[in-house]
C-alpha cells in the first residue's frame, strides 16, 4: 500500500514547511534582530555602531528599567490578586445549580471576547472625569461627591487600569476554575461530608488543595499576558501620570517609536523576552512535576 | 459544590453575587447602547449623563454606514474612515483566520501523526514563538516591512495575525489530533486511501469541533489586534476598526454617539460569536491553557 503513497518524511516536512517558515520570518529572525539592535547606538535614523551592553547599562543607570518593571509588577500583582479572588468566587457561585446558570455562564465569556482595544476605548469614555458614566454611577450611589479624575492620580490611574483589565480577563480565570471544579469527583466531597466538614472547611481543606494546579496554571498564564499588555495602557493612560502606568511594554514602545532610540528600546525588549522565558521555564518545570 | 442545596443567608449571598456578575457585564453595554442613540447634548459635559435614552434615534448608525448626512467635515471624514476600517478589519481578520487554519492544521497533523526530520525542533520553535510579546517584535518587523515596501497595506497585518494565530491553531489542534485514535485512518489506508486522503476524509471531519473552536479564537484575535494595526499603517487605506475608533477618542469634534455606534458595531460580532459558540470557545481555551 505504501508504493504509491508519498513518503512520511517528505509529507511531514512539506506540511510543516509553511508554519515553520512563517515562524522563522516573524519570530526567530526578529528576535535575533532585536538582540543585534540592542547592541547598537541608534538614535533617530543615525546608527553610530556597536556599543556592547551600554544600552542595557544606560536604561538601568537612568532608572528607566526599574521604574517600568515596578509599574509592571504593580499592575501584574493587582490584576492577579483581583482576578484570582473574584474569579474563584464567581466560579464557585456558578458551580452551584440555579435557574439561568447556562445563560450566566455564557454571559461571562462576553467581556473576554471583546477586543482589549475596544474594551479600553469603551472604558476610557465611561471613566471620563467630566461626563463619564462610571463616575455618574458612583455619584448616584452616593459614593463620590466631587469630580473625580482617575488619570491624574498615580494610584487611582493604575487602580483603574487593573479594574478595566479585570473587567475583561476575569472571564479567563472563571472559565479555568470552573473546568477545575468540575474535575473534582463528587466522592471527595461526600467523604468530607461524612467527616462532618462544614462548607468553609470543605472549601479550605478539599476544594482549594485540589484546585492548586489549576490555580497555578491560571496564575502563570495571566502573568505572562499582563507582562505583554500594551493596548490598555496606550488607550487609557499613555503611561502617565508620571511613571505610574509606564509598564515595560509601553516603555519599549516609547523608546522605539516616540523617542526613536531603537537601541535602548531593543535592550528593554530583549529583557522583556528574557523575563517571559524565565516565567515559562518555571511553568514547564511545574507541568512536568505534575506528571 | 452543588452537593447540598444552599439555604438561608448563603442563598441570599449567592444570588447577590450572581446579580453582581450579571450587572457588571451588562451595564457597560447598556451605557454604550444608550450613548449610541442619544443626542450629544444629553451626554457631553454632563456630570450625570442620561441613563435612559432621550430622543432616541438610530441616526448615528445610519451616518456611520453612509446612509445619513454627518454634520461637519471632521464628522464626515470620521464616518468615512470608519466605514473603510470596517472593510479593512474584515479582510485582515478573514484572511488571517483562513491562512492560520490551513497552515496550523497541516502543521498539527504533521506533529501528531508523522515522523520527519526536525520535528522536535519545529515543535519547540512554535511553542517558543508564543513567548514573544507583540511589542518585542514591533521594531524589527517594522524595519523588515519597510524594506519590503509593504507598510500601510493589508500584508503586514495579515502576516503578523496569521503567524500569531497559526501557533495557537497548531498547538490546540495537535492536542486534539492526539486525542483521536488513529484506528479509523489506518483502516481507511488499508482500503487504499492515501495518507492525505485519510487526513482529509477521515481525521478532519472527526476534528470539526476543534477546528471550529480554533477558527473562532483566531478570528476574535485578529478582529481586535491593535498594536501592529497601529504601527504598520499610516492612512485610512489599511487602518483597522480598533485603530480608527481609538482615534475618535481624542477628537472632540466627533459626537459621542458616533463613537458609541462605532463601538457597538465593533463589539457585535465578538459578542454574538461568544454567545452562540460558547462551548467551542471554552473547550478550545481551557485545552490550550490547562494542557499547555
Amino acid at each position: 500500500m505504501k508504493t504509491t503513497d508519498i513518503s512520511e518524511r517528505k509529507l511531514g516536512s512539506l506540511m510543516m514547511a509553511p508554519t515553520f517558515l512563517l515562524i522563522l520570518f516573524t519570530a526567530v529572525i526578529p528576535i535575533l534582530y532585536v538582540l543585534f539592535l540592542s547592541t547598537q547606538d541608534i538614535r533617530g535614523i543615525m546608527n553610530r555602531g556597536f556599543v556592547g551592553i551600554r544600552n542595557y547599562t544606560d536604561i538601568i543607570e537612568a532608572g528607566r528599567l526599574q521604574a517600568a518593571l515596578g509599574a509592571t509588577l504593580y499592575y501584574a500583582f493587582g490584576t492577579i490578586v483581583v482576578q484570582m479572588v473574584v474569579g474563584m468566587i464567581v466560579a464557585l457561585a456558578l458551580n452551584v445549580k440555579f435557574w439561568g446558570r447556562g445563560f450566566v455562564r455564557a454571559l461571562i465569556l462576553v467581556p473576554w471576547a471583546i477586543p482589549t482595544s475596544l474594551v479600553a476605548i469603551m472604558w476610557s469614555r465611561f471613566l471620563s472625569a467630566t461626563d463619564g458614566y462610571f463616575n455618574a454611577a458612583l455619584r448616584l450611589l452616593g459614593l463620590v461627591r466631587s469630580e473625580l479624575n482617575w488619570f491624574l492620580d498615580p494610584f487611582l490611574a493604575i487602580t483603574m487600569v487593573v479594574m478595566v483589565d479585570s473587567w475583561k480577563f476575569t472571564s479567563i480565570t472563571v472559565m479555568i476554575f470552573i473546568a477545575g471544579l468540575q474535575a473534582i469527583p463528587d466522592s471527595v466531597y461526600e467523604a468530607a461530608l461524612v467527616d462532618g466538614a462544614n462548607r468553609w472547611q470543605q472549601f479550605w481543606h478539599v476544594t482549594l488543595p485540589m484546585m492548586k494546579p489549576v490555580v497555578l496554571v491560571a496564575l502563570i498564564m495571566r502573568t505572562i499576558f499582563v507582562f505583554h499588555m500594551f493596548d490598555l495602557i496606550f488607550i487609557l493612560t499613555k503611561g502617565g501620570p508620571g511613571d505610574s502606568t509606564r509598564v515595560l511594554s509601553y516603555y519599549i514602545y516609547q523608546e522605539s517609536f516616540i523617542f526613536l532610540r531603537h537601541g535602548r528600546g531593543a535592550a528593554a525588549a530583549f529583557i522583556l523576552f528574557l523575563i517571559t522565558a524565565l516565567i515559562t521555564v518555571a511553568y514547564i518545570r511545574f507541568l512536568r512535576e505534575r506528571k | 459544590m452543588g452537593h447540598r442545596a444552599l439555604t438561608g443567608w448563603m442563598k441570599v449571598v449567592h444570588r447577590l453575587i450572581i446579580l453582581g456578575v450579571v450587572l457588571a457585564v451588562v451595564v457597560p453595554f447598556y451605557w454604550m447602547a444608550v450613548m449610541s442613540v442619544t443626542p450629544q447634548r444629553y451626554v457631553a459635559g454632563r456630570t450625570i449623563p442620561t441613563m435612559v435614552p432621550r430622543e432616541p434615534s438610530l441616526v448615528a448608525y445610519a451616518q456611520i454606514f453612509g446612509l445619513a448626512e454627518v454634520p461637519g467635515a471632521t464628522g464626515r471624514s470620521a464616518a468615512q474612515m470608519y466605514r473603510r476600517s470596517l472593510l479593512n478589519s474584515i479582510v485582515v481578520a478573514a484572511s488571517a483566520t483562513f491562512l492560520a487554519l490551513v497552515f496550523g492544521t497541516a502543521a498539527a497533523y504533521a506533529l501528531a501523526r508523522l515522523n520527519f526530520p526536525g520535528k522536535n525542533a519545529a515543535y519547540v520553535l512554535i511553542l517558543g514563538s508564543r513567548l514573544l510579546a507583540q511589542i518585542t517584535l514591533a521594531v524589527p518587523m517594522f524595519i523588515i516591512f519597510h524594506r519590503m515596501g509593504i507598510l500601510d497595506t493589508y500584508l503586514p497585518l495579515i502576516i503578523m495575525n496569521t503567524s500569531f494565530c497559526m501557533a495557537w491553531v497548531t498547538l490546540i489542534m495537535k492536542n486534539y489530533f492526539d486525542m483521536i485514535d488513529s484506528e479509523m485512518e489506518d483502516a481507511a489506508r488499508i482500503d487504499g486511501c492515501s495518507r492525505l486522503g485519510a487526513f482529509w476524509r477521515v481525521l478532519l471531519p472527526m476534528a470539526t469541533p476543534g477546528l471550529i473552536s480554533v477558527m473562532l479564537i483566531s478570528f476574535l484575535f485578529a478582529w481586535g489586534e491593535f498594536l501592529y494595526a497601529l504601527l504598520f499603517t499610516s492612512t485610512a487605506a489599511a487602518r483597522t476598526m480598533p485603530v480608527v475608533l481609538s482615534m475618535f477618542l481624542g477628537q472632540f469634534a466627533i459626537e459621542y454617539r458616533l463613537l458609541a455606534a462605532g463601538l457597538v458595531i465593533g463589539v457585535l460580532p465578538p459578542v454574538l460569536l461568544a454567545l452562540m459558540f460558547q462551548r467551542f470557545i471554552i473547550s478550545g481555551l481551557t485545552q490550550g491553557g490547562v494542557k499547555g
